[in-house]
């Protein structure tokens, strides 16, 4: 066997991605083959390293039109091979191709092993999207991202979101909560858009697909990108920004992600079946115990406190002094192990003019709460239940009733139920009632009746109560759609893709009658119901040809041009009320008060395109195109979109006398593109909402309307290199990109006095961004029986909002003032401001104000005035800020000496560098163990359920710390000294709500996160050919295992928790990612999995 | 290679199906109305309605600013900014509370604007009748009253046009705007209209008297002597009589801002009855159970033995327990309170007495007051009278905190920092979300 460098075939219909289309034809091989003298070649094509079986390996005889790909166990089988020499080849992407002389006798059975040396860069992948014909991605001057899923067939993923964290430089899933189901966000290079959802757009083999949330209450929505099962995908492709994606127009300025499903091949049913089984288990390492002091409730009445102390020691076994702190972890009670299970099943085959591939998946996870252990259970009443259940089904046809047509049909169908008790930043939410629990307040009993309240709760209801809130949804989601291909002369093609893709989602929340079994809450008591129904709709039709000439010997143009038309309606219908007449009901029409709503919405995009690629050489390529778009979303002053783009990607080492193996390959690319993103449905309309009266039906005032509303135009350019290293064992990839965001739409906040209180989106901003994006990956060390591979990957991100065109500063939350991430000029979004802790001996704001100032104590002052004891309550931090935003003036910002100066800059959301790293090492034959670890650096978080825990005076102050600082200014046996350093700890440390004196609760919070670790068993073919079987993996996976945080005091849950969750759109889902509140931290997971194919 | 015509093929292509497809871009709206729909004669009746919904939730939002500011509501919450309400920060322009409200306080002067030009000109035209404007005008004459009593300074704009702000010294001025469409709206010949609007006008003739009572400079009353502490109400006098005439001696009659699912929720009544943010003074009300939440008996005695004061009783009852309670904006409770207030004022005791004892005993059946020895040390009764049953008989009508400032009222909760403290007689101040977008206010932060 002897290895070579591929042989590139000059069109790019004939390569890796369209082996299927190869397959076909040599299925098509002439007849009179077979009448000739033959002999068959067989053979087992492996990773030479992990000596892992590769599937879909082409193997072909060149120049004879024989050829196969083989199956899950590597295998190959060429028949009808004329008798004599041969030369055969193995290629896949990824691994230099492989070649062996063979000599076949009449008759005769040869066979032909293969073991395949991985190369670390794939120019010669092939990709389609973005470039809107299958092309070599060293023809493409962008960035385009692929991601081939056969990479991680065994790593520790549950779903898409998992699929696609950590793995490209720039690409960013933010996993949001640890809730059940809960679907990660998406940011490509950062943000493209002030006010618009800045998630990628996402197509499933060709058609575009509903990208949005299941919108639950809270935290805990699970994402449409999940429904499609990670077993059933091929590969994905990432468009990263507007160089890239020009030709999606409209919508496509924050990227564009394409799911490829896994296509049928020709031969014998093949079946691959896997079942994972995984505990959950809950991190509570982070999360401080309660604490608390009785003298909160009693003083010093030496009555009151026996009486709580009584309670005390038959609540926790412990009987405190008044002011004697003392701490539980009740938090953990409510957190159990969970249970995930998944199992899958698919089945390929058929012959060359039809094949197919199956998959049918059922998913169910029962996550950590586990609230029935703690809490006996109640007839009539049930606790809502964290749990999600996807059941779901793909089917990919491919039909070639001749040799000029190909027609693909592809199908998914998933049904999903999910089921979330209340959470995130919520009063009436279960994991954020135990963290508000104050101690003094538990009491001894489990059972239900008044009084009862066993963890301690504040206010509003005590846990239990909670528990019984319904939050479910059930949905349904297909997509369908036929890709007709036709090649009526060589090079010219033209395909049409028709799809749609429907989703259908049930909401219910709602609250029992009479579910204040504690007698507690005075919430909604006697029930309440809200039902929604969103019916989503996604059309796609796509027109496209593409005509490959070439000109003389050393000229190609690819001329590319095509049409598309989308159309996106949504319909959302439901009501809600309170009150039922007794208990058992659990419908509307039982609601003593309710209400119904309806909207509706629809969006039409018309474009067409047209570009041109000229390759010279089959080494430099330059390509140059535009799209026009047309949408119903623009205002009637603006009609068409029209986005250029050009680029060009040089490889001296394929075009010169390359023969450097040190440096074995070298790319530079460069590409300079537009695309866009639309307004809102009806933004451009003044409009009125219907407003119901008393006496009748109203309208208030809604939308101000703008017809002047345009697509905002992003236009991104980037240069790039790839460098393959000693005969191409390492590759070393670097971008740089710089987009700049004209024509911004900014949701301008008018004089609300003007009575159109809504923000309008306006096109007046200008957001700038550049980042740098590396990636190094290559074999570390290789020997018989061991090899390592190692990657590494970092995104440099650097965002600046140039411009918002004279309006106000934008702020996260509205009125709510302890979201602090603005949108400012000069600043990145989503920046937060707040005040600062006056750099002075004693910061405390406890004198009658001197002029409108606070005024610094002396510290004769400051013992005098704790010479009695003292609540923090009674006194604030003394805070300094900024009166205009960066502008330091030193003012002094606390609410007991005027208000405002909260403008002082502290940070920003998004990190600085985002990237992975880790390994692949194949060992012992049979064994491969991978790692993931993901980092962030260079950012600032928000710990705001960490801020309510250290200084609310209600539902807070019940940290460890905070309650010693507590109890010591309470205690009348302090002395004076003592509750002064008490105060002035409690001024640097704890103090941190509105008005947000002094301190913000936002930190720096770098964190490497142990991501993904699995260790891999392949049981060995001698054996599993035994069991009838093809090849059979055992692996064992650990997800989310640790967390570290280097050069940083963040305090909080888990820096990667936030309180919007996976959302769709607006000023908070784009820039509250940073700001953690009250969500499950991210639980450790722990996967065993098998799979077999036979 | 593709040839030229292929060219002139695919743009015809693409020119053709774009054409073919323009109707695709023309996209309704069935959720809203656009602004042309609205100013049909057809529309108008929902124009004044959508008004009168406006009015109702700004009153439900802005009022709980200065009911927690005053001794009427208490924080037991978890969002501090309450707190910060409670212990007399009411001039802090950033309190999400404050801030929160204001915009349906913006929404509702416009809306209730809006409706009234647009109505004028339906009537003009002879396309609606006028009893829909006098509607109109009645609901831009409460919310305008609303303003001109809890709001410090106020600005009126127009949709982008900001406008500019009133001045805390010009305030009296959007009260007297709201008498000039209280008047107004008496005209239209629907009895219903016109009671209504004569009671508001009373109502807002008597918050004249007492903004001037406590702006530019609170002179207050002495509580010890009674001197100053009762004002001159004088049109008010007439309109009060009318308005008791109208409705009928000890009918109870009041004029209520409802709420219900068909329409929608009150903010305040959200707060208190289903979050547990805020809750009844415990002066008021005892509060019972573990959360502090629940309410007990009636806490407010009257000062002359009868015990609990039926009037917080029939007051708590009307609170309810859900967000769709009603609030009252006038009552024949609130008229004999203005004729007790002028009678006193003008040496009138027997004058004050009777109408006192119409509220004791015509409307709640208590013995009757007759004045005498003062139940409280230092305070003379008369003094002790009023205060009392005003406390009692305005629950929650936005005039509690008014009547603490001029008669020099404080809440235990207030902090000497406080503005309710140093600068009293502040009311809310325009807030950050108005004075970041309007040029023409200040920057507040």
């Amino acid at each position: 066997m002897t290895s070579s460098t591929s042989a590139r075939l000059t069109s790019g219909l004939l390569r890796g991605g369209l082996v299927l289309a190869l397959a076909a034809m040599l299925g098509w091989a002439p007849a009179p083959v077979a009448a000739q003298a033959t002999g068959t070649l067989v053979g087992t094509v492996r990773d030479a390293a992990s000596q892992r079986p590769l599937e879909a390996v082409q193997v072909y005889i060149g120049g004879t039109g024989i050829g196969a790909l083989t199956n899950a166990a590597g295998r190959y089988l060429l028949l009808n091979v004329p008798a004599g020499e041969h030369t055969i080849v193995a290629e896949i992407v990824g691994y230099r191709s492989g070649s062996a002389t063979v000599t076949v006798g009449a008759g005769q059975s040869v066979v032909q092993d293969f073991a395949l040396d991985q190369t670390a860069i794939t120019l010669d992948e092939v990709v389609v999207t973005g470039a809107g014909v299958a092309t070599e991605k060293r023809k493409l001057g962008n960035t385009i991202a692929t991601l081939d899923a056969s990479t991680l067939d065994n790593a520790p993923i549950a779903d898409f979101s998992q699929m696609i964290a950590g793995r490209e430089p720039g690409v960013v899933a933010l996993p949001s909560s640890g809730a059940t189901g809960e679907g990660a966000s998406i940011r490509i290079r950062g943000s493209s858009s002030l006010s618009q959802l800045n998630e990628p757009i996402i197509y499933v083999d060709g058609i575009r697909v509903d990208r949005s949330a299941v919108s639950l209450s809270g935290t805990g929505n699970p994402s449409r990108l999940d429904d499609i099962p990670p077993e059933s995908i091929e590969r994905v492709e990432i468009l990263k920004g507007a160089a890239a994606a020009t030709l999606y127009g409209t919508e496509a300025s924050n990227g564009v992600i394409q799911i490829f499903t896994k296509r049928g091949r020709a031969g014998a049913p093949q079946f691959t079946v896997q079942a994972d089984w995984t505990q959950i288990t809950p991190n509570t390492s982070r999360i401080e115990p309660l604490a608390d002091f009785i003298g909160r409730d009693c003083g010093s009445d030496p009555v009151d406190c026996a009486d709580i102390a009584s309670r005390m020691q038959q609540r926790f076994g412990i009987s405190p002094a008044p002011y004697e702190v003392f701490e539980y972890d009740a938090v953990p009670e409510i957190l159990g192990n969970g249970l995930g299970q998944n199992y899958s099943a698919s089945v390929t085959g058929g012959s060359e003019a039809f094949n197919y591939f199956i998959n049918g998946r059922y998913a169910y996870e029962d996550g950590i709460m586990d609230v029935e252990s703690v809490f006996p259970q109640v007839d009539g009443i049930s606790p809502e239940v964290d749990t999600n259940r996807r059941a779901g089904i793909t089917s990919n046809f491919t039909i070639i009733p001749s040799s000029q047509v190909r027609i693909g049909i592809s199908t998914l169908f998933s049904d999903l139920e999910q089921h979330t008790p209340d959470n995130g930043n919520n009063i009436y939410g279960v994991f954020s009632s135990m963290l508000m629990g104050q101690l003094r307040r538990a009491t001894p009993q489990a059972e239900t009746g008044p009084g009862s309240n066993y963890f301690g709760a504040p206010t509003f209801g005590t846990t239990r109560e909670f528990t019984y809130q319904l939050n479910n949804a059930k949905s349904s989601h297909f997509a369908g759609s036929t890709t007709i291909g036709y090649t009526p002369t060589d090079g010219f093609r033209l395909d049409g893709t028709f799809g749609i893709d429907f989703t259908s989602d049930d909401r219910v929340f709602g609250r029992p009658y009479r579910y204040d079994v504690d007698d507690f809450t005075n919430a909604s008591i006697f029930g309440d119901r809200t039902v929604s129904e969103d019916r989503s709709r996604e059309i796609t039709a796509d027109l496209k040809g593409s005509w490959v000439a070439m000109f003389g010997d050393n000229i190609e143009n690819t001329l590319l041009f095509g049409g598309q038309g989308f159309l996106r309606q949504r319909q959302s219908a439901g009501g809600g009320g309170s009150v039922f007449p007794g208990p058992g009901l659990e419908t509307l029409s039982a609601l003593a008060n309710d209400g119904a709503s309806e909207s509706w919405l629809r969006v039409t995009q018309l474009g067409g395109y047209l570009q041109d690629q000229v390759g010279l050489n089959d080494w430099i390529f330059a390509t140059v195109g535009g799209r026009w778009d047309a949408n119903s979303a623009f205002g009637t002053d603006f009609e068409t979109a029209f986005y250029p783009k050009a680029s060009i990607s040089i490889v001296p080492s394929q075009g010169l006398d390359w023969r450097n193996e040190t440096f074995s390959t070298f790319r530079v690319r460069a590409a300079l593109g537009r695309s866009g993103l639309q307004p809102g449905a009806f933004d451009k309309f003044t409009t009125f909402n219907p407003a119901p009266s008393e006496v009748g039906p109203g309208v208030s005032p809604a939308n101000l309307g703008n017809q002047g509303l345009k697509p905002e135009v992003s236009t991104e350019w980037e240069v790039g290199t790839e460098l393959g290293l000693f005969n191409d064992s390492w590759s070393v990839d670097l971008t740089y990109w710089n987009r700049s965001v004209q024509d911004a739409m900014v949701a301008r906040q008018f004089p609300v006095t003007g009575g159109f209180t809504s923000s309008q989106l306006v096109n007046i901003g200008e957001l700038a961004g550049n980042g740098i994006e590396a990636s190094v990956r290559g074999t570390l060390f290789q020997s018989e029986g061991l090899s390592v591979n190692v990657f590494a990957n970092t995104a440099y991100l650097n965002e600046e909002i140039v411009s918002l065109g004279g309006a106000p500063p934008l702020k996260t939350g509205g009125s709510y003032p302890r979201y602090r991430n603005y949108l400012l000029e000069g600043y990145a979004p989503g920046q937060y401001f707040g005040a600062v802790l006056a750099n002075v001996p004693i910061p405390l704001n406890i004198l009658t104000p001197v002029g409108g100032e606070c005024v610094v104590p002396t510290s004769a002052e400051a013992l005098d005035y704790f010479s009695v004891p003292r609540s923090p309550s009674e006194f604030k931090p003394l805070a300094i800020g900024n009166s205009g935003f960066g502008t330091p003036n030193g003012g002094v910002a606390s609410n007991n000496c005027g208000s405002g100066l909260l403008q002082t800059d502290m940070g920003k959301p998004n990190a600085d560098y985002t990237g992975s790293f880790g390994f692949t090492a194949a060992f012992a034959q049979n064994f491969e163990l991978a790692a993931n670890f993901d980092y962030k650096w260079g950012g600032q978080t928000q710990d705001l359920s960490g801020m309510f825990r250290r200084a609310n005076a209600v539902i807070g102050r019940n940290t460890p710390l905070s309650s010693r600082l507590f109890a010591t200014m309470m205690d009348p046996a302090s002395s004076a000294q003592e509750r002064l350093d008490a105060a002035i700890s409690w001024a640097e440390n704890i103090e941190g709500l509105a008005p947000m004196s002094g301190m913000n609760g936002i930190y720096d919070a770098n964190l490497i996160r142990f991501r993904e670790l699995s260790l891999t068993y392949r049981v060995p073919s001698s054996i599993v050919e035994g069991w009838g079987l093809s090849t059979a993996t055992l692996n064992f996976g650990g997800r989310n295992l640790a967390l570290w945080m280097p050069g940083s005091d963040y305090p909080g849950m888990d820096p990667e928790t936030n309180v919007i969750g996976r959302c769709n759109g607006g000023l908070n889902c784009n820039f509250l990612q940073g700001t953690e509140g009250w969500a499950l931290p991210l639980p450790r997971r722990f996967t065993l999995s098998t799979r077999v194919t036979f | 290679m593709i040839k030229s015509r292929n060219f002139s093929a695919i743009a015809l292509l693409g020119a053709l199906s774009l054409s073919g497809c323009g109707d695709l871009l023309d996209v309704n709206n069935p959720n809203n109305l656009v602004e042309e729909s609205v100013q049909l004669p057809a529309a108008a009746e929902g124009l004044v309605n959508g008004s009168l919904r406006a009015v109702s939730v700004a009153a439900s939002n802005v009022w709980q600013g200065p009911a927690v500011v005053s001794d009427e509501l208490y924080w037991t919450g978890s969002r501090d900014a309450w707190g910060q309400l409670d212990q007399g920060f009411i001039g802090d322009p950033l309190n999400e509370f404050t801030d929160g409200a204001f915009p349906s306080l913006g929404q509702a002067t416009w809306m209730a604007d809006y409706a009234v030009t647009v109505v004028e000109g339906h009537v003009g035209s002879g396309d609606a009748p006028a009893s829909l404007l006098a509607r109109a005008k009645l609901y831009r004459g409460m919310i305008n009253l609303i303003v001109g009593e809890s709001q410090e300074d106020y600005v009126f704009s127009d949709k982008q046009s900001s406008g500019t702000p009133v001045g805390a010294g010009n305030m009296k001025s959007v009260i007297e705007s709201a008498i000039a469409d209280f008047t107004d709206a008496m005209a239209s010949g629907d009895a219903d209209v016109a009671l209504a609007a004569q009671a508001m006008r009373a109502r807002a003739y008597m918050s004249a008297a007492i903004w001037d009572a406590i702006n530019p400079s609170a002179g207050g009353c002495s509580l010890d002597t009674g001197a100053g502490c009762a004002l001159d109400f004088g049109s008010a006098v007439a309109d009060a009589g009318a308005v008791i005439g109208d409705v009928g001696l000890g009918s109870d009659w009041m004029f209520n801002i409802t709420f219900s699912s068909a329409s929608t929720g009150s903010g305040q009544h959200g707060n208190v009855n289903q979050r547990g943010e805020n809750q009844w003074d415990p002066s008021l009300v005892e509060s019972t159970g573990p959360g502090a939440t629940a309410r007990g008996d009636v806490a407010l005695l009257d000062p002359y033995g009868s015990g609990a004061d039926p009037a917080v009783a029939q007051a708590l009852e009307q609170y309810g327990d859900d967000e769709f309670s009603a609030l009252t904006m006038a009552s024949e409770r609130l008229m004999h309170l203005i004729l007790a207030e002028d009678a006193l004022n003008a040496g009138d005791v027997a004058g004050f007495e009777t109408h006192i004892n119409h509220i004791r005993v015509d409307i709640d059946g208590m013995p009757a007051y007759a004045g005498g020895a003062s139940p409280v040390a230092g305070v003379a009764d008369v003094v002790v009278a009023l205060s009392h049953t005003r406390r009692a008989n305005t629950l929650f009508q936005g005039l509690r905190l008014q009547d603490m400032y001029r008669w020099g009222l404080t809440d235990a909760k207030w902090q000497a920092a406080s503005q309710a403290i140093t600068s009293p007689g502040m009311m809310l101040p325009i807030t950050v979300v108005e004075c970041r977008a309007n040029e023409n206010v200040p920057d507040c932060g």
